[in-house]
C-alpha cells in the first residue's frame, strides 16, 4: 500500500511525520515507565540486563532461538485515511511508529526499549524516538523512490537477510560502547 | 538505474551503517550528554530501519 505512487508528495511526508512522533511518543512513555526501574536498579543490574536482552535478541534474530515477543499483529485499519491527505497519513504514521499498533518485524526495536527503560534520560528518550521514526521513514522513502512498480519490496525479499545481520552487527558494537561509556 | 541504486536496500543500510559508526566513534572518545544521546540514536535509527521490513 506504501509503494503507491499515489503516496509521494504530501502524504508521504505526513506518513513520515507521524513515524517520528509515533517514536517519540513511545520513546518517553518507556521513559516514564523506566524511571520506576532505574531508581531502585543499580547500574551493573541495569548493564547485566541490557546483556542479557541483547544475547537473546541476537539468538532469536540468527535463528538459533525461538520465542514470541509481544506484538500486535494487525495492521492499522485503513479507516484512518477519511482524516484526509495529511492527517490520515500522519495518524497512520503515528499509530505505526510507536510500534505497539501493528507487526514488529524485528528484536532490535524490543532491544531499543530495554536500553530506554533502563538508562535513559529525556534527551536521549527524544533523540531515540527522533532517529527510531527516522530509521522507519528511510525505509518508506526509499521504497517510495526506488520505482513505480513495488520493485523495492522484491529487492528486499532478496537482501533482507544481509541487511538485518549487517544491522545486527552494527547495532551490537554501537551498543557495547554506550554500555561501556555509562559504566 | 542510477535512481534504483540511491534508493536500493544496500544504500540505506550504508546510511544507517555510517552514521551509527560516526556515533559511536564520538561516542568513544568523548564523555557527556550529547555523545549519549548520539549513541542511542543511533541504535533507535537501526532498529527502526531494521524494523520496517518490507513496506
Amino acid at each position: 500500500m506504501l509503494s503507491s505512487p499515489v503516496w509521494r508528495g504530501s502524504p508521504a511526508f505526513s506518513f513520515c511525520l507521524g513515524l517520528v512522533a509515533g517514536g517519540v511518543v513511545i520513546a518517553v512513555a518507556l521513559l516514564l515507565v523506566g524511571s520506576l526501574l532505574r531508581a531502585p536498579l543499580p547500574l551493573p543490574v541495569r548493564a547485566g540486563c541490557v546483556l542479557v536482552a541483547a544475547v537473546l535478541v541476537t539468538l532469536r534474530e540468527l535463528g538459533v532461538l525461538r520465542f514470541p515477543l509481544p506484538e500486535n499483529q494487525r495492521l492499522v485499519p485503513e479507516s484512518v485515511f477519511r482524516l484526509g491527505r495529511f492527517a490520515g497519513p500522519f495518524q497512520f504514521g503515528l499509530e505505526m511508529g510507536t510500534g505497539v499498533r501493528t507487526y514488529l518485524p524485528s528484536g532490535l526495536a524490543y532491544l531499543t526499549a530495554v536500553v530506554l527503560l533502563l538508562f535513559s534520560t529525556p534527551v536521549t528518550a527524544v533523540a531515540a524516538g527522533v532517529a527510531f521514526g527516522l530509521g522507519r521513514s528511510l525505509m518508506t522513502t526509499s521504497a517510495l523512490h526506488f520505482d513505480d512498480a513495488g520493485g523495492w519490496n522484491l529487492e528486499w525479499s532478496y537482501r533482507s537477510t544481509v541487511v538485518t545481520r549487517v544491522l545486527l552487527v552494527t547495532y551490537l558494537a554501537a551498543l557495547a560502547v554506550l554500555i561501556s561509556s555509562l559504566s | 538505474m542510477l535512481r534504483q541504486r540511491f534508493w536500493h536496500p544496500f544504500t540505506g543500510m550504508a546510511w544507517v551503517v555510517g552514521l551509527t559508526v560516526i556515533a559511536a566513534a564520538v561516542g568513544l572518545r568523548h564523555d557527556g550528554l550529547l555523545p549519549v544521546a548520539g549513541l542511542v540514536a543511533g541504535l533507535a535509527l537501526t532498529a527502526g530501519f531494521a524494523t520496517s521490513g518490507s513496506t
